[in-house]
């Protein structure tokens, strides 16, 4: 599979301390990769390395097949928000929008409005960037960083400070640019619940090493998310539910079955064997939360 | 390149500051005019003179304002933090130093002119008229002001490659104002007199230079200064341009090999 952005053991070291390790992620055209880690694990660093802002100590990236140092105008095809939003607060939010259109050669005056009015600030208006509030920068940020509809963007931590409407508004933005465009992300976020709703791949760094890479319907699998079944016969509930297309299960105790699969069939379920005679005492859908997940494995690493 | 170019030049535009020194210009030459415009006018004045007092403010006041402008731009973007979207959108890290120069450069021209041009003014205003007593002299002015502009830019070069090695501004407007003010050449000129005092190099420097330009003063045996024949003038032009090139190279070199942030 070919894939728009990999990079190859990238390393990178300050003194003593790698804060990468030969890490090595694969993003496919499309994608929206949430790279998830503690404070400190590698996350910034290694969005830094692929925005060109910081070099590797070793190891190598491509983006759209092209080794770095050979990127050419491909540069320009990536837009990025990492750390604190890069905006000059003596300008407003028009101005900083038109400077960042001329940096990547957009002329075109009607594009600052398009972003203005996409993020949310054309009533702005004249306000300098400087009296903002953090919201409000962080949505100039993502403007500043959707500039030119770039072929890649890279958003650390894009939800900070934002109000429950911007996140909802920024979550739809993504989506949309994602579905339409083909637009591919990586974002990190430490609000997990939040970026499970729209990643579709994950990267798990700890202590600067990529732990777990895997596809979001994978990792959903491997959350141990399950339907809890307690009924009175369970041999015969197995043979029902496995007549129900049911294969991934266990019985974990007499009369207490749990289900790996299927987690929206618990209606299907409750009938089949209320059909059958069999009494249900409880039938409980649970679904391990990304962050439930991310602190065992992280709480195994730590191990 | 071009597109950085277009961003800074029109951040340059919208920073008030760049219209900071022309302005205090315009103003010398209207208090200038309001307080000669009674007064009793002196008499003709060579060109050759006006360059003359030109040449003093270029090197003190003109590099330095240039200089202190532009490292407050390259300042701005690191404190901004908009050197992030800088540093994405190019494949090299020296295209931006390049583009830096190119902006620090333009600043300095625009500023030599203005400087010039209100010098003219002033003493069209004092003289009652400005003429060329020596016309064969006017091509050396000319050239020697240009000279002053190259070294400006030469001086603007060494900052930048100091503020990609420290990325300090405070530093950087420590160095221009040392520059300007001749205390750096002038340690640098004592140092290695202390070593060899036989040795001169004050006029290999960039701002030094200026002082033998007309000639080279030597010690003769009863102690008075005489000026001897002053070196050719393609040789001021090469040291500045080497100058240049090396600070500019050297500054690309560096901020390849640093992070952007």
């Amino acid at each position: 599979m070919e894939y728009i952005i990999e990079t190859e053991n990238l390393t990178k070291q300050y003194g003593k301390k790698k804060a990468l390790d030969n890490v090595s992620i694969h993003v496919a055209q499309g994608d929206i990769y949430g790279l998830i880690g503690r404070n400190g694990a590698g996350k910034t660093t290694l969005m830094k390395i692929i925005c060109g802002l910081s070099r590797q100590s070793g190891g190598s990236y491509s983006i759209f097949g092209k080794r770095d140092g050979e990127l050419g105008d491909i540069a320009s095809r990536r837009g990025l928000l990492i750390e604190s939003p890069g905006i000059f607060g003596e300008y407003d939010a028009l101005t900083n929008l038109t400077l960042k259109c001329r940096l990547i050669g957009i002329t075109d005056k009607e594009e600052p409005e398009r972003l203005l009015k996409m993020i949310g600030l054309e009533s702005a208006g004249k306000k300098k960037a400087k009296h903002f509030s953090l919201g409000m920068k962080q949505r100039l940020g993502i403007g500043i960083a959707l500039a030119g509809n770039p072929d890649i963007v890279v958003l650390d931590e894009p939800i900070n400070g934002l109000d429950p409407q911007g996140i909802i508004e920024i979550r739809d933005i993504i989506m949309r640019l994602n579905k339409e465009n083909g637009t591919t992300f990586i974002i990190s976020s430490h609000i997990l619940d939040e970026l499970s709703k729209i990643a579709t791949k994950y990267g798990i760094i700890n202590n600067g090493n990529l732990i777990e890479e895997c596809l979001a319907t994978d990792l959903n699998s491997r959350c141990e998310s399950r339907i809890e079944l307690v009924v009175d016969k369970a041999a015969a509930a197995v043979n029902v539910l496995e007549k129900l297309g049911f294969s991934d299960m266990k019985v974990v105790e007499d009369g207490k079955i749990h289900i790996f699969e299927q987690f929206d069939r618990t209606g299907d379920i409750s009938l089949a064997l209320a059909a059958e005679g069999i009494t249900v005492f409880e039938i409980v859908r649970k679904l391990e939360s990304v962050e439930n997940y991310y602190l065992r494995l992280v709480g195994k690493e730590s191990e | 390149m071009i597109r950085i170019l277009k961003m800074e030049f029109r951040r340059l535009f919208k920073t008030g500051c760049f219209y900071a020194f022309p302005a205090v210009l315009a103003i010398t030459v209207l208090t200038e005019w309001i307080s000669t415009s009674s007064g009793e006018k002196l008499g003709e004045m060579d060109i050759v003179d006006v360059f003359g007092a030109v040449f003093e403010v270029v090197l003190l006041m003109t590099i330095a304002v240039s200089g202190v402008l532009s490292v407050f731009l390259w300042a701005q973007e690191y404190k901004k933090g908009y050197i992030k979207n800088i540093a994405n959108t190019v494949s090299g890290r020296h295209i931006i130093t390049v583009a830096r120069l190119i902006v620090g450069a333009f600043i300095m021209i625009i500023n030599t002119v203005f400087t010039f041009l209100t010098v003219l003014c002033i003493a069209s205003i004092e003289h009652t008229g400005i003429v060329s007593k020596h016309p064969e002299l006017v091509m050396d002015n000319v050239s020697q002001l240009l000279l002053m502009c190259l070294s400006g830019i030469a001086v603007i070069a060494f900052v930048l490659m100091l503020f990609e090695i420290f990325r300090s501004s405070a530093l950087g407007y420590t160095m221009i104002l040392m520059i300007c003010f001749n205390f750096l050449e002038g340690i640098l000129c004592n140092i290695v007199a202390l070593i060899n005092p036989n040795w001169e190099i004050g006029r290999h420097l960039l701002i030094s230079q200026f002082n033998y330009i007309n000639g080279i003063p030597v010690f003769d045996a009863s102690g008075e200064i005489t000026l001897q024949a002053p070196d050719p003038m393609w040789t001021f032009w090469l040291r500045t341009g080497i100058y240049l090139i090396v600070f500019l190279v050297a500054a690309s070199i560096v901020s390849k090999k640093k992070d952007a942030v």
